[in-house]
């Protein structure tokens, strides 16, 4: 039985017409990056600012867990060769990540990238 | 001309099956440094000995299988196989490679490889060891599995476990079913293109090379030190050391999330049960023992004993990631148990794992739809999970019997002989050929390699360790059709060099800097990085060129209708590649240097990998 843990790292206070409060669903070995098991159920709540770009949001992230940030952004080859980003069931582009804003109630799921098989 | 003195036995084992003749010949090195070795070695012979036009069942056809220039040195992965011949799926050159210590046994009993011809008229095994080449008497061996074939030659020849390396053909392959391959070392598997069926319509059963004495003699030994250690922190920090200490047995669920795993044959991208076949939860549940191949310290090859479930007390491997789709996602099938069962029997009836997978699922797509009926399934309700007729639909395949002989055949035959909507709902290449376990609606990359390729699996794959040497896009959208005809046509040779190395691609990562390193320091040759990138880009130009002679045609490069058909569902379900494909193959052949409407490389590209004598032969 997969244990379920659900983090607020930033409490969303309610909707605010300056913030907008999104999930971020955290897959398979990327959880180690967040401090996890990979049986955890990982879920991440976020408040942001109008206008956030999803790059922003993984820097943001980066910041707080090394791990993911040396393994994406610390990686030579950028953040495409580790991490796929899904939003709201859509997977988004590498050249998307800086263009897209994020909105009110958006679901975000990090998975990691594979290839080969 | 000068034998090779290093990173190389100096010579090559023939064996002609048909006189019983047993022979040497050496290697020189102006052919390694064309050629590199592995792949690259056994297309040599190939281009050289078999006529394109020659069917792959003809005695004429040669089977190669063979190690690379850093075969039996201390560098993980390098104790690899590759085998090389024309292919029952696609009738043309094949090249597939298998992990395991063979290739390491084989350099240490003095040969780089060994090259079959001819077919023999009774069942035979090859048998090496440091004191010679013997072909031994097979008939005893007739209608074992490939397990069990491996177990009785040791037990003949009085071989413990890591004694020798076997590997042989199961009744797949000795029934000619056009999708048998070769497994050995517990497992391991050169199963593409049916270089199985090759093996059976020459009677050769196995091949069996005791782990040999003699040293393969480098330039540099200090190096060779130093890369060992040095792929080993490379597999360790590669993708954060999952493969390293989970092999792929943590990749289904990540692959259904990223919407690129095969659910029920591609009629949806959503497997609600994913979670249960994760490498972490299945080897605590399991009994499991890592068995790594020669000079890996890494957990990628587990043995596993199956502890609860209907199928509690089987023992044999851990499925690779692809293994656990084709029986679990691809067929409906959820109990990981029963799947560790159904992947090793398809490895001991000796058949190629995603085909397998491919052509049960079709038949149970078929069978719900009313395509295909219970009487023309000689009575059994391919049901979506029904593992008793999975089961029984693979011996049937395996033996040929009843509908079992057409669908060894492959799914593009099967399929087209059935035709109607049955045919749409087929997942295979123009070309003969099939994927690889995964939808690739959601990695258009590697469905561009399938369908391009000259091996009859993937031949170039987008991830090399050093993307700058080879010009790949960064950030690389896998959705945009450029971007994918550029990393696919950039990134050719990568890894073919690791196929001529005959380096596991999960310790190698296609580093080409690393392997360049490697092979100067085993054989001296000093290769510049330029001249081992073109020999990679020249191996797969000569294939193609020996596959156009053989009936290649480009409009055989086009994936069947579902295989290029629009996800109903999952992360990818807006994302048809179809709209795409004409410019995305435009734009392929124009980066490649082939010319668009024959497929042949152009004069400039010839000339500038050096293969003009190639291509007047093959013109």
């Amino acid at each position: 039985m997969a244990k379920t843990k659900t983090l607020l790292t930033r409490a969303p206070s309610g909707k605010s017409p300056d913030t907008s409060n999104i999930t971020i669903e955290v897959l398979s070995w990327l959880k180690e990056d967040f401090n996890h098991k990979i049986t955890d159920t990982v879920i991440l709540k976020e408040s942001v600012s109008p206008g956030t770009s999803i790059m922003e949001l993984l820097r943001t992230l980066a910041e707080r867990y090394p791990a993911f940030a040396r393994k994406t952004f610390g990686h030579k080859d950028g953040l495409t060769e580790y991490c796929m980003v899904i939003l709201n069931g859509e997977i988004i582009s590498p050249l998307e990540l800086d263009k897209k804003t994020l909105r009110q109630g958006d679901v975000i799921k990090l998975t990691p990238a594979f290839y080969g098989g | 001309m000068a034998t090779i003195q290093y990173g190389s036995t100096g010579k090559v084992l023939r064996v002609d099956l048909t006189k019983g003749k047993i022979w040497d010949e050496a290697l020189d090195e102006a052919t390694i440094r064309r050629f590199l070795g592995g792949t690259g070695l056994g297309v040599k012979y190939l281009i050289e000995e078999v006529d394109p036009r020659t069917n792959w069942n003809d005695p004429q056809n040669i089977l190669f299988i063979g190690s690379g220039p850093l075969g039996g040195l201390r560098i993980p992965g390098c104790a690899s196989i590759s085998v090389v011949t024309k292919g029952a799926q696609t009738n043309g050159a094949t090249s597939t490679q298998a992990n395991g210590n063979m290739g390491a046994y084989l350099k240490w009993c003095g040969y780089d490889a060994i090259i079959v011809s001819g077919a023999s008229p009774t069942w035979k095994y090859i048998y090496v060891s440091d004191n010679g080449v013997e072909l031994k008497d097979a008939s005893k061996l007739v209608g074992k599995d490939t397990w069990e074939t491996e177990d009785l030659i040791k037990k003949e020849l009085g071989f413990q476990e890591r004694g020798m390396s076997v590997f042989s053909i199961g009744p797949a392959g000795e029934n000619l079913v056009k999708f048998a391959g070769i497994f050995g070392d517990r497992g391991h598997s050169a199963s593409h293109n049916g270089v199985g069926a090759v093996m059976g319509s020459k009677k050769l059963k196995a091949f069996a090379v005791a782990r040999g004495t003699k040293k393969v003699p480098v330039i540099d030994a200090e190096k060779i030190s130093e890369i060992g250690r040095q792929t080993t922190e490379l597999a360790k920090a590669f993708g954060g050391g999952n493969v390293f200490n989970w092999g792929t047995s943590r990749v289904l669920p990540t692959a259904e999330a990223a919407g690129w795993l095969h659910v029920k044959n591609y009629t949806t991208n959503i497997f609600p049960k994913k979670d249960l076949f994760m490498g972490d939860r299945v080897r605590a549940l399991f009994k499991s023992q890592n068995y790594p191949c020669y000079a890996c310290a890494s957990h990628h090859y587990e043995l596993m004993e199956v502890t609860e479930g209907p199928y509690k007390g089987f023992a044999g491997k851990e499925p690779e990631y692809e293994q656990w789709a084709s029986v679990s996602s691809q067929i409906g099938q959820e109990d990981p148990g029963t799947a560790v069962y159904l992947a090793n029997l398809i490895d001991r009836l000796g058949m190629e794992t995603n085909e397998a997978g491919w052509i049960v699922g079709w038949c149970m797509e078929c069978y719900e739809k009313g395509f295909l009926t219970k009487k023309e399934l000689d009575g059994l309700e391919m049901t979506w999970g029904n593992v008793a007729a999975v089961e029984q639909i693979l011996k049937n395949i395996a033996y040929r019997k009843g509908y079992g002989n057409t669908l060894a055949e492959g799914v593009k035959f099967a399929a087209e002989k059935k035709g109607g909507e049955a045919l749409n709902c087929a997942i295979f290449t123009g070309k003969g050929n099939s994927p690889r376990g995964h939808d690739h609606r959601g990695r258009w990359v590697e469905m561009l390699d399938t369908v391009v390729s000259d091996t009859g699996t993937l031949q170039t794959q987008m991830l090399v360790s050093n993307s700058e040497i080879w010009n790949m896009p960064k950030p690389m959208d896998p959705f945009n059709w450029e971007q994918v005809a550029q990393a696919e046509a950039n990134s050719t040779g990568s890894m073919t060099i690791s196929d001529c190395m005959v380096q596991c691609w999960f310790t190698s990562f296609n580093d080409t800097k690393l392997q360049l390193e490697a092979i100067n320091a085993a054989t001296g040759l000093n290769m510049t990085l330029d001249e081992l990138k073109k020999a990679g880009r020249r191996i797969v130009n000569v294939m193609r060129l020996y596959n156009l002679k053989a009936g290649l045609t480009p409009d055989k490069e086009k994936p069947s209708p579902r295989y290029w058909s629009k996800p109903v569902d999952g992360p990818n379900k807006d994302k048809p590649i179809q709209p795409h494909w004409e410019n995305m193959m435009n734009l392929y052949y124009k980066l490649m240097g082939w010319d668009r409407k024959t497929g042949r490389p152009l004069p400039e590209t010839i000339k500038e990998l050096g293969i003009e004598d190639i291509a007047e032969k093959f013109k």
